[in-house]
């Protein structure tokens, strides 16, 4: 079972997919750096709304799919949308704070939907810890789709005899999945030593 | 909670970032040290288990779901600077991937949940382990569900002193929303960690870094 | 075979998965009471697609009736699927609790004690209710997930893939231990010697569609 959510788009031929991914990391960073110095007025804003729906649609990606994506924060939005009524803030400031965050989280997506994320990593594998972040996200990356898989198929035994997991059964389900992944990862060093692979960090 | 981006104020960020790159690097120290071989595909491969414990929902009885965080269970297998390091690596890919918690508020996430999760909460159970040994589920259980509302407390913090919250009149909304999750949490980590007990006891056993 | 009860009837069942579509391009088949039935067919070809649409794990398209009736909650009972990785249906700390799940969620009555150890005497592993099932041999978790079927007498096997890897011997073992099953048995093999041992009828699953009907 494959699960598409990651880099979706990072395999068409739009304009950002061809940039390198730590040139637009930089420039990621640069941009939420300055939606978070930007001033309350509504027209710093706009241009870079102009910008992102100008660069969506040049990768390539459908408006619609990200649009979805980014309600994912409303949850968070709403939660601290509530508390600053309570806490009787200005509305103005929450507003402000909400564009912020929708510029922030697009621009954020825009990144990782148009970016292969082992080239993303594999930025880091020349520098001092490097090596050992790009293993851990390969690892990641590789084995939380079994991990994943595996988790379903457990359930889907508990339902074919009879039991809807509630809590408890979740609990032993993760419980396996756990001791499987640390025999999974005495194998995996196996492996990984019978193919020549030292320490060298 | 995930902080997501456009929510705090640039000395909030600036401060929470500097701390907890800061404590990255001193983890990450610690990990290299003494790294042996076996230890990375464990790593590697627990960090997915964050990755899918997190995204999970986990039923609760009467009606709804939490989401777990793992990071003090984690901690009490691999050790404080090992969690502290894995969940700081997923907190930032859920940021980029998912849009879960946010890329500038990493600091301020990251102290929150796995700062106060991994290695404070760590310390404190491992003292009080110490001194009353008899009543160590307990521990485990209630150092769990503290570490959600701490996390809650100093995310009400953060948010406050950004200006986009009153301290005073979101605390307890705040502490009380996370109460059903603490509980949650403790509950899981104590019966993993009997499960652990019963099926696999040599994972209580690796080296805790 | 035509005076037997109709247990399963798969009307036009279609099924695609999220990332490889048409895995079952429209099934007709038609199972009897107490028949043994063998799935064949290369990897990919629908076999284990097909048991989880029987045993209602899927949501399809088409129809299945069990008893002439279509699925439901209440049918699962009738229904023991042993899965291709043991791993996968047995999880509990103990061998006795994988073993009583199964009828401490369907609500059977009965002493809990009799009923784990009668079915470990049936797949040959008595006294085995107090060990870890993680660290059992392969072999040993085969038999504690039948077991863990076993224990709540369904009506329908559905079995997927049941002597994958294991040693001759224990392959022997395992088939001898079917034979005895009483019930409905639908497996999902490419063991062509067990297919043809066991089975009183061939299906030969290909692409998605059933390709030939070979009775033995």
């Amino acid at each position: 079972m494959k699960h598409h959510f990651i880099d979706r788009f990072s395999y068409e031929k739009g304009f950002l997919q061809n940039l390198s991914p730590s040139f637009k990391f930089l420039i990621l960073i640069f941009l939420l750096i300055i939606f978070l110095l930007l001033p309350k007025k509504i027209i710093f804003y706009l241009p870079f709304i102009l910008i992102i729906l100008i660069l969506i649609s040049i990768s390539k990606i459908p408006l619609k799919y990200f649009l979805k994506r980014i309600l994912i924060i409303f949850p968070f939005l709403l939660i601290i949308f509530l508390l600053s009524v309570l806490s009787n803030k200005n509305f103005q400031n929450f507003l402000y704070s909400l564009l912020k965050s929708i510029l922030s989280i697009s621009y954020i997506f825009l990144f990782s939907l148009t970016t292969k994320m082992e080239e993303f990593f594999k930025i880091f594998e020349n520098k001092k810890y490097g090596k050992l972040i790009f293993l851990i996200f390969s690892f990641l990356y590789r084995y939380f789709f079994i991990l994943y898989d595996e988790f379903e198929r457990i359930k889907r035994a508990m339902i074919s005899k009879g039991k809807n997991p509630n809590f408890k059964e979740y609990t032993i389900l993760s419980g396996n999945i756990f001791v499987r992944s640390y025999e999974r990862s005495e194998r995996v060093l196996r492996a990984m030593i019978s193919k020549g692979w030292k320490i060298e960090n | 909670m995930h902080i997501p981006d456009g929510f705090l104020d640039f000395k909030v960020v600036s401060g929470t970032n500097l701390f907890s790159f800061l404590t990255l690097i001193y983890s990450l120290k610690r990990i290299l040290k003494k790294l042996k071989p076996e230890r990375v595909p464990l790593l590697g491969i627990s960090c997915a288990f964050i990755f899918l414990i997190q995204a999970i929902s986990f039923p609760v009885p009467y009606g709804t779901s939490v989401h777990l965080s793992g990071i003090f269970l984690i901690s009490l297998i691999l050790g404080p600077f090992s969690s502290f390091f894995l969940s700081f690596f997923t907190l930032f890919l859920s940021a980029i991937i998912l849009g879960h918690g946010g890329i500038l508020t990493i600091g301020a996430n990251s102290f929150n949940l796995s700062f106060i999760g991994g290695i404070f909460c760590f310390y404190i159970y491992k003292f009080l382990e110490k001194i009353l040994p008899k009543i160590k589920y307990f521990l485990i259980f209630f150092i769990s569900f503290l570490s959600i509302i701490l996390g809650s407390i100093f995310c009400t913090f953060f948010l406050s002193i950004s200006g986009k919250i009153s301290f005073s009149k979101s605390i307890l909304p705040m502490v009380i929303s996370h109460t059903v999750a603490g509980i949650v949490e403790g509950i899981f980590v104590v019966l993993t960690i009997k499960f652990f007990e019963k099926v696999k006891p040599e994972i209580l056993k690796i080296e805790k870094i | 075979m035509e005076n037997r009860k109709l247990k399963i009837e798969i009307i036009n069942l279609r099924f695609s998965y999220e990332d490889r579509k048409n895995v079952l391009k429209g099934i007709n088949l038609k199972i009897y009471e107490n028949e043994i039935v063998s799935i064949i067919g290369e990897n990919g070809s629908g076999k284990t697609t097909l048991l989880l649409c029987i045993a209602g794990l899927l949501k399809y398209e088409g129809k299945v009736l069990i008893d002439g009736e279509e699925f439901s909650e209440s049918l699962r009972r009738k229904i023991g699927f042993l899965f291709e990785n043991p791993d996968d249906s047995i999880f509990m700390p103990r061998v006795y609790d994988d073993i009583i799940f199964g009828p401490k969620n369907f609500g059977i009555k009965g002493n809990y004690d009799e009923i784990v150890k009668k079915s470990l005497e049936k797949v040959n592993l008595e006294g085995f209710e107090e060990r870890v099932p993680h660290h059992l041999s392969y072999g040993e978790k085969k038999k504690v997930a039948l077991a863990s079927i076993l224990s709540y007498e369904p009506e329908i096997f559905l079995l997927d893939e049941p002597t994958l890897a294991l040693s001759p011997f224990a392959r022997k073992n395992f088939i001898e231990l079917i034979k005895k099953i009483k019930g409905t048995k639908v497996i999902a093999t490419h063991d062509l010697d067990l297919a043809n041992s066991i089975s009183e009828r061939i299906i030969v699953l290909n692409d998605g569609k059933i390709e030939k009907e070979i009775f033995i």
